[in-house]
């Protein structure tokens, strides 16, 4: 029997968003082919490292050279470097890509993509986040506001599980939250002397997409507290693509997965002026395929979405499919993590906490935010993530200590500290791009990508800001002023954040954006960009969940353009 | 079953809605039972070196109320990284350490180093700790330049403080990453499935092996 190759739609990736397209397609009767450009992870049974303890690797946990050599790029954020994950990150000498200025570029290529191994932090945006844009004029403005998001959000936080605790706070909505983590003692008390001092910051239970509390999605199971998230959890515990929305849309029969299959370009059809279908490289093969859908997705990540327009060139888009703007590929965004401050917390020397939190406390933005103080020489904002814990006495490796008493000394806790670092908000820039460097191909024959981004002066600015306050912060919880700040400017790169965002931005023009409201391709509505890329601005906080509700309210626009025989 | 193969075949429940109290019950109902380790053989190392630094091992961390490095087999995690991990000139200055902290140890016992007396062992270590820290932070820095020193005495503490210090590192990392003290000797807990925010310290309390 030869291969399907016609369906209703496609779906390029099958990650975050891509999770979140393929099932609510499905969902709505269509025959949806996903295509993932790597290799097959099952839930659970493909999660190998997940019940290992720290004895069951060999060599104790350490990579070889031989090894390392093949992540080079994967282990400057840590990610890599660690060998229950490693596994989850792609092989840099087989994936290269160029750097006009450093970027760290931290994938997965695999089914779930960077699902498996994100923070899971979970933060609703709000109108000041929409509006950011348009009232200090940095970007575009945002085709969309808080009301057209807020009934998505709710659909994709009941779905996956988001565990936190309702506030009431302007710059961060509340959402529909599961039982929080709870504080220990020691973050119970931060939050009390924090906000004695500072009545109008908050210090609050993060928000995460975790399961707690009675009432479990389908097929997965609470939490269990291992803070072992990045391994894949056997107990569903968090979300992913792998553990919820790809088994909801094989559940519908409509479901077709073709791994291996990385995708060349979206071909254009100049008589309909619309996309038909996607020109595919079998990864082992290397066969050329072609699929046809009358939709397709666009959810290959931020730069791998990006990519594929750019190299989707035709002769009504000779730059690019949807670069009308001349905007494809440029206003590149992430976070910074820039430091932050952390300091040792006295009074609770016989407290300690048993099971591990995989995720501690938030710290929403306080500045540049309507009445708020102004931020003195940047606008936009930040905020923090951090906790309070108590560590074991440390280990002293380089000092003369050796005995008995020494190594049974480090069997016990040591002090508790308090710490948060700073997450600041990147504005969209230009300057800041990708491009495809035609020059040097991967071992497919396609252009591989370039970056050009940097920070500039507001986010060094707001950088600055952040690790001064989060000292004075620390030192307003413990009446002392010794906290201690950390500074990881020099250390820095862009994607560093791995949030990266911006390059097939929404708006309004389509003079000056590649998507509309419904992150439809302005001139190619039957190709709709929801990953990463789409996004107008970053605002600071964590963005997965604002890729899940756009790609949800993006695929019940495209279902109902499909029954009036709109793409037809 | 022992207690981790039981912990590995927990991904079978999962689809149905795990409770707390059924992760519990399921591990407890398995007795555990540690298997008797067969004789060890060095892959790397010679066997009269790894008896020497073995027993230097044991007088780094030696066996109290808690286990010591050679009930938790730091050695077999030292020849492994050797083996596979270090690199040649990080194994070759290691070894060369040895010799000489041997030669040393053959000039003042009038025997080689593998067959010293524990007291011996422990005269021998702690005569290269036992000095005050920041004479040994000096030593320690200077054994871990790439630079070799000239000077005769010069390059026997270059090498031997190169030794120790690494010795030190490893036993500290074999012997917490170790099963026996990871699972009988710290807190083993790896599926917690509650956050307990508030606990009374004892004095029997340990930290977290996971």
């Amino acid at each position: 029997m030869s291969e399907q190759t016609t369906f209703d739609a496609i779906v390029i990736g099958s990650g975050i968003s891509g999770g979140w397209a393929a099932k609510e397609l499905c969902e709505s009767g269509l025959k949806t082919l996903v295509l993932e450009r790597g290799r097959m992870v099952e839930h659970v049974k493909d999660y190998p490292t997940a019940m290992m303890d720290p004895w069951d690797f060999e060599h104790g946990g350490y990579i070889s050279e031989e090894e390392k050599a093949t992540q080079l790029v994967q282990r400057r954020t840590g990610q890599a470097r660690d060998v229950a994950a490693k596994h989850f990150f792609v092989n840099d000498i087989d994936h290269p890509y160029n750097e006009d200025k450093k970027f760290n570029w931290m994938r997965g290529y695999h089914v779930g993509g960077r699902s498996l191994t994100w923070g899971r932090q979970t933060y609703r945006w709000s109108d000041i986040d929409f509006e950011a844009n348009k009232n200090d004029g940095h970007g575009v403005d945002w085709p969309i506001r808080y009301k057209d998001i807020d009934p998505w959000y709710s659909l994709v936080e009941k779905y996956i599980g988001v565990q936190g605790s309702k506030e009431d706070l302007p710059q961060l909505p509340d959402g529909e939250f599961t039982e929080p983590f709870p504080m220990n003692c020691v973050e119970e008390h931060c939050k009390e002397k924090l906000e004695e001092a500072y009545p109008d910051r908050n210090l609050i239970n993060c928000r995460s997409a975790h399961v707690t509390g009675e009432n479990a999605p389908e097929g997965r199971s609470q939490c269990q507290l291992r803070s072992r998230c990045r391994r894949g959890c056997p107990y569903g515990g968090y979300f992913s693509s792998n553990s919820s929305t790809l088994p909801a849309a094989e559940k519908t029969g409509n479901f077709t997965l073709r791994m291996f299959s990385i995708v060349h370009s979206i071909i254009y059809d100049d008589e309909t002026g619309m996309a038909k279908g996607v020109k595919v490289i079998d990864q082992e093969t290397k066969e050329e395929l072609t699929f046809y859908s009358k939709v397709i997705f666009c959810n290959a990540s931020t730069v791998g979405s990006t990519a594929i327009l750019l190299n989707s060139k035709s002769e009504r888009f000779p730059n690019g499919m949807g670069n009308d703007s001349g905007e494809l590929g440029h206003n590149m965004m992430d976070h910074t993590i820039l430091g932050g401050a952390n300091t040792r917390i006295d009074g609770f020397e016989d407290k300690y906490t048993r099971g591990k939190k995989p995720g501690h406390l938030y710290l929403p933005k306080f500045k540049n935010i309507g009445g708020s103080e102004k931020g003195k020489n940047f606008v936009r904002g930040y905020g923090y993530q951090g906790g309070a814990s108590r560590r074991a006495v440390p280990r002293e490796y380089a000092s003369n200590a050796i005995g008995g008493e020494y190594k049974d000394g480090m069997m016990k806790f040591g002090d508790w500290r308090f710490g948060i670092t700073c997450f600041g908000e990147i504005l969209p820039d230009h300057r800041n791009k990708m491009y495809l460097d035609y020059d040097k191909k991967d071992g497919w024959g396609l252009p591989t990508v370039t970056f050009d981004c940097e920070l500039r002066e507001n986010e060094i600015n707001m950088a600055n800001d952040g690790r001064e306050e989060a000292r004075k912060m620390c030192n307003a919880i413990t009446g002392r002023d010794d906290a201690k700040t950390s500074d990881n400017t020099n250390k820095y790169a862009f994607g560093h954040g791995i949030h990266e965002m911006g390059t097939a931005r929404m708006g309004r023009d389509p003079k000056t954006s590649v998507l509309n409201g419904n992150n439809q391709i302005h001139a190619v509505p039957n190709v709709y960009v929801t990953d990463g890329a789409c996004m107008t601005s970053a605002a600071c906080v964590n963005p997965s969940i604002t890729y899940m509700a756009l790609t949800a309210r993006a695929a019940s626009h495209a279902i109902s353009e499909l029954k009036k025989g709109t793409f037809s | 079953m022992n207690r981790r193969e039981a912990l590995k075949s927990i991904t079978a429940l999962v689809g149905y809605s795990l409770t707390i109290s059924a992760t519990t019950g399921f591990l407890s109902s398995c007795g555990e039972k540690r298997a008797v380790v067969p004789e060890w053989k060095s892959v790397f190392l010679s066997q009269a070196d790894a008896k020497a630094i073995e027993e230097m091992t044991e007088v780094i961390f030696p066996k109290t109320a808690t286990p010591g490095a050679k009930d938790a087999q730091v050695i077999k995690y030292i020849d492994d990284l050797f083996k596979f991990i270090y690199k040649k000139e990080e194994t070759d200055k290691f070894l060369e350490g040895l010799k000489r902290v041997s030669l040393k140890a053959a000039d003042k016992y009038g025997k080689p180093v593998g067959g010293l007396t524990s007291e011996q062992y422990t005269e021998l270590v702690s005569s290269y700790f036992n000095i005050p820290e920041e004479e040994f932070s000096e030593k320690r820095r200077a054994a871990n330049k790439e630079e070799v020193p000239t000077d005769e005495i010069a390059k026997d503490e270059y090498y031997e403080y190169y030794y120790f210090t690494t010795l030190k590192s490893l036993t500290i990392s074999g012997y917490f990453t170790s099963e026996l003290v990871g699972e009988e000797v710290l807190d083993y807990n790896p599926v917690p499935g509650v956050y307990e925010t508030c606990l009374e310290e004892t004095p029997e309390t340990r930290i977290a092996s996971v």
